[in-house]
């Protein structure tokens, strides 16, 4: 089978005063085309540094990373990432905040060419901004400033901003860690909504059973420091799901025990 | 800033009670023009002095203009530098403070050695005043740009410091920089009657005031000189605050009020 995404043998190791840390040992995963692929683990295992090197914003101590057949060197509008915390531009309206990669994108384009075209023209950036937007179900808001907005806005503002740029995957590093639980809710279901539209692969980082099981089609579960993955399970509960079905409470009991075991120290499977 | 209605003239009550207590005290208290002119004389003063009251200004805006402007230039590069590299704020810094506590005042001799009686000895003093508050207000909004924010452009294809400064950095500290610029602006000011006193030109708020007037003791003129440069600070600022601070500050209003 052919991997969007393939993890292989990465090793973090934190260098402080203290002396070293492994952050992660060793970690296998490999991540299946259109697949949304829950990450969970207790808070410290690593998981957000996983995923930070997947974004390029760090490098692995060892190992590879490898997306389409490409190494991964460094940041790129190829990894849309969400951050956990609200991270729009606080200067730049709804509108310009989703048009903020297209804008650079434009740039570097530009450069090459010498003449802009492609997403680099104004109005196709508006065009394109505009349906991501709406795909996030903010319409009539374009010209709000992040200030206006509440805390689920802001986080649907940032999808539209990291899918506007059309990534080949999507990071999500607890996105929605931030937001009450009923608007978490209804922007788990809406997230589900537009990975089915846009068949993106998700990579989604959480410690809330209850979101992965809900959301995933398959999730890895991650032991603590050093991290690995003890266990990766599929989700075979049929979409729509249901939160309270009982197929679900039992795969939520399978997921406890899993992250149970973890604590005891489970030896790590891949 | 919108006031509500019962607020709007409240600042005239205060001032009105200050100008009455002013020509009261000088006519029925002090009973001395010299040692406090009567406000009612000081504003005869301003009308009778408008023709040259017109030529000073100018000038002394001129001297302001060099002063301010090159702190600007100067500052705003080396704010970048400081705010966005530790390096080159660990480099820079010790000089920085060192320079800073110097009061504009002392430099006049070396201004008057390097510039002789120019505009460009007044402008430099005046440059000495603005420099540090726009340099450290800018560099301290450099400084603070949330890690999320930079990370966040990286992810967007903002690859590279020129980049991350242009589209990130930049917006996010154009608030700072507005403010220490405001700050700058009135220090160089304040710089304007020391940076003139020694006749750099014939003209200049700052030299009437002191080589003229009151050097013959006219002291309805120097007063009179005196309201004029708080008047003329009071335009710059709210000019200032009106095209430049109202439009930055828009998207910063949920977050500092």
């Amino acid at each position: 089978m052919n991997h969007k995404l393939e993890i292989r043998g990465v090793t973090q190791v934190f260098s402080s005063e203290e002396g070293e840390v492994k952050a992660l040992e060793g970690v296998n995963l490999e991540v299946r085309p259109a697949e949304f692929l829950c990450i969970i683990g207790p808070s410290g295992c690593g998981k957000t540094t996983l995923l930070r090197m997947v974004a390029g914003l760090e490098q692995p101590s060892s190992g590879e990373i490898i997306l389409d057949g490409k190494p991964v060197r460094g940041p790129s509008p190829d990894r849309g990432m969400v951050f956990q915390e609200f991270s729009l531009f606080p200067w730049r309206t709804v509108l310009r905040n989703v048009e903020f990669g297209l804008e650079i994108k434009g740039k570097v384009e530009g450069k090459v060419k010498g003449k802009g075209g492609g997403v680099s023209g104004k109005k196709e950036r508006r065009e394109v901004a505009e349906k991501y937007i709406e795909l996030v179900g903010l319409r009539g808001f374009e010209r709000h400033y992040p200030y206006e907005l509440s805390g689920g806005m802001k986080q649907r503002v940032a999808i539209a901003r990291a899918l506007a740029t059309e990534p080949a995957i999507l990071l999500m590093d607890e996105p929605f860690g931030s937001v009450d639980a009923q608007t978490r809710n209804v922007l788990q279901e809406e997230l589900l909504g537009i990975w089915q539209r846009t068949r993106k692969t998700i990579l989604f980082v959480t410690h809330s059973v209850d979101e992965a099981v809900y959301l995933a089609d398959r999730v890895a579960v991650m032991s603590a420091r050093p991290g690995c993955f003890v266990k990766c399970l599929e989700v075979d509960l049929p979409r729509p799901r249901k939160r309270t079905s009982v197929e679900a409470n039992e795969f939520r009991e399978k997921l406890l025990m899993w992250l149970s075991l973890e604590r005891s120290k489970a030896a790590c499977i891949f | 800033m919108r006031l509500p209605r019962e607020e709007k003239g409240l600042w005239l009550v205060p001032l009105v009670a200050v100008i009455l207590l002013w020509e009261f005290s000088a006519v029925f208290v002090v009973k001395d023009p010299l040692k406090l002119p009567r406000f009612s004389a000081v504003v005869f003063s301003i009308y009778a002095l408008r023709d040259v009251l017109i030529a000073d200004t100018l000038v002394s805006l001129l001297h302001f203009g060099i002063g301010v402007g090159l702190a600007f230039a100067v500052a705003l590069p080396l704010a970048i530098g400081m705010g966005w590299s530790r390096r080159v704020f660990k480099a820079v810094d010790p000089i920085v403070e060192l320079l800073r506590p110097i009061p504009p005042l002392a430099w006049i001799p070396l201004a008057m050695i390097w510039f002789h009686l120019t505009h460009y000895a007044a402008g430099f003093i005046i440059f000495i005043g603005a420099f540090f508050p726009i340099l450290i207000d800018s560099y301290t909004g450099f400084r603070d740009v949330p890690k999320v924010l930079v990370e966040t452009g990286k992810v967007l294809g903002c690859i590279g410091d020129r980049k991350q400064i242009r589209f990130v950095a930049l917006p996010y500290a154009l608030p700072s920089v507005a403010t220490g610029t405001r700050v700058g602006m009135g220090v160089g000011w304040m710089c304007v009657v020391a940076a003139e006193m020694f006749a750099v030109s014939d003209y200049g708020l700052g030299y009437r005031l002191f080589q003229k007037f009151y050097f013959l003791h006219q002291m309805d003129y120097v007063v009179a000189y005196m309201l004029v440069l708080g008047l003329v600070a009071l335009c710059l600022d709210r000019l200032f605050r009106h095209f430049v601070e109202e439009r930055l500050f828009r998207w910063k209003k949920g977050i500092v009020k």
